[in-house]
């Protein structure tokens, strides 16, 4: 099984629970479902998730407590965050919400089309941001490439030892110096196509690169 | 804020309209999500008479709360919105009345009696 996008439910209500998985599954998700904070804590731990929707309203802890405490951790700085609630409606908790992140503040009832949608949304941006890091980092290992034929080029046209019989104006010599000028054009492409990927992934909001955790203590997850 | 009132009649007539096309419209024409929801607000549902016989002040609130939530995902919104308004009323002061208490109690006892024949209807019995 390939890399799936990985979704932190934290809800304790079980018919919730269940509009919710029914709403959001689908082959490329991976959707764990905790019924607390203390829970929602442990799993963030030994997952590398990608979206949280958290309800308001637990039993241990409030939601914006909890999203404020996943806030701190590293990975998890520029996460989206949806917001889920059947009571805190007033303005100042939206405005609480969304200044820890939310990217959205939802209103239960929630028909399941809607969540569907508004996820659906989030994982097409997370699997282009995924494609273009990969983009990026093929952009920067050909920049290193061609910046070290580059070189070799540069010092072998330079050494006329390396090029037996060949003198100012020659076949050879002139093929060398077009390859080197067709690279160092190839070169400055590809720089700027690599800061114009950086630039985008810049304003998008997921980790850059994945986590490397050992799984640990997987028993709890209920997904 | 909406008049409890208002909310508690709409809430009342919803009650008495429960149909399998409603049921079906909340939950996005997913058979086997309502069946699961249905199942699951069965076994919910005989667990509130007792948590609402007497609950005390800070249990009341949240009781109204994991009720709005279940008849919510259900689609009775006009329920929803009543338990909602009562929960925000709780949460802000206000007293818990019994009336209110027998308003929950009467209109979820119309709604399982509902859902029980919904849930035996032909249209929602699980492919073999």
């Amino acid at each position: 099984m390939g890399e799936r996008f990985s979704i932190l439910v934290i809800d304790d209500q079980e018919m919730n629970q269940a509009v919710i998985a029914e709403a959001i599954s689908g082959p490329d998700r991976h959707v764990v479902q905790a019924q607390s904070g203390a829970e929602a804590r442990g799993l963030a731990r030994n997952h590398d998730f990608a979206l949280f929707l958290i309800d308001i309203m637990l039993p241990d802890v409030d939601g914006f407590e909890i999203a404020a405490e996943l806030r701190t951790i590293e990975e998890y700085r520029s996460i989206p965050i949806i917001f889920i609630t059947s009571v805190a409606m007033q303005p100042e908790f939206m405005f609480r919400g969304y200044e820890l992140g939310a990217i959205d503040y939802l209103i239960r009832p929630i028909h399941p089309a809607i969540l569907r949608g508004k996820v659906d949304a989030i994982t097409s941006l997370y699997w282009m941001n995924r494609l273009l890091q990969e983009q990026l980092e093929r952009a920067e290992r050909l920049t290193e490439a061609l910046r070290e034929s580059c070189e070799a080029l540069s010092s072998y046209g330079l050494d006329s030892r390396s090029l037996p019989g060949s003198s100012p104006g020659s076949a050879e010599k002139q093929n060398i110096e077009k390859l080197l000028a067709n690279n160092k054009s190839l070169l400055l492409k590809n720089h700027d196509l690599q800061q114009k990927h950086a630039a985008i992934l810049a304003t998008i909001a997921f980790p850059k690169t994945k986590k490397k955790r050992s799984p640990k203590k997987l028993s709890d997850t209920r997904s | 804020m909406e008049s409890k009132d208002i909310l508690l009649a709409a809430a009342r007539q919803e009650a008495q309209s429960i149909d399998l096309d409603l049921l079906l419209r909340a939950t996005g024409g997913h058979k086997n999500l309502l069946r699961n929801l249905l199942k699951i607000f069965q076994r919910n549902s005989a667990k509130y008479p007792d948590l609402l016989r007497d609950p005390s002040p800070d249990d009341f609130p949240r009781i109204v709360h994991a009720l709005s939530n279940d008849v919510g995902a259900l689609g009775f919104y006009r329920f929803a919105s009543f338990l909602g308004r009562l929960e925000t009323g709780l949460r802000q002061g206000e007293a818990a009345l019994p009336s209110d208490r027998e308003a929950i109690l009467s209109i979820l006892e119309q709604a399982s009696i509902q859902l029980k024949k919904i849930s035996t209807q032909p249209e929602l019995k699980e492919e073999t």
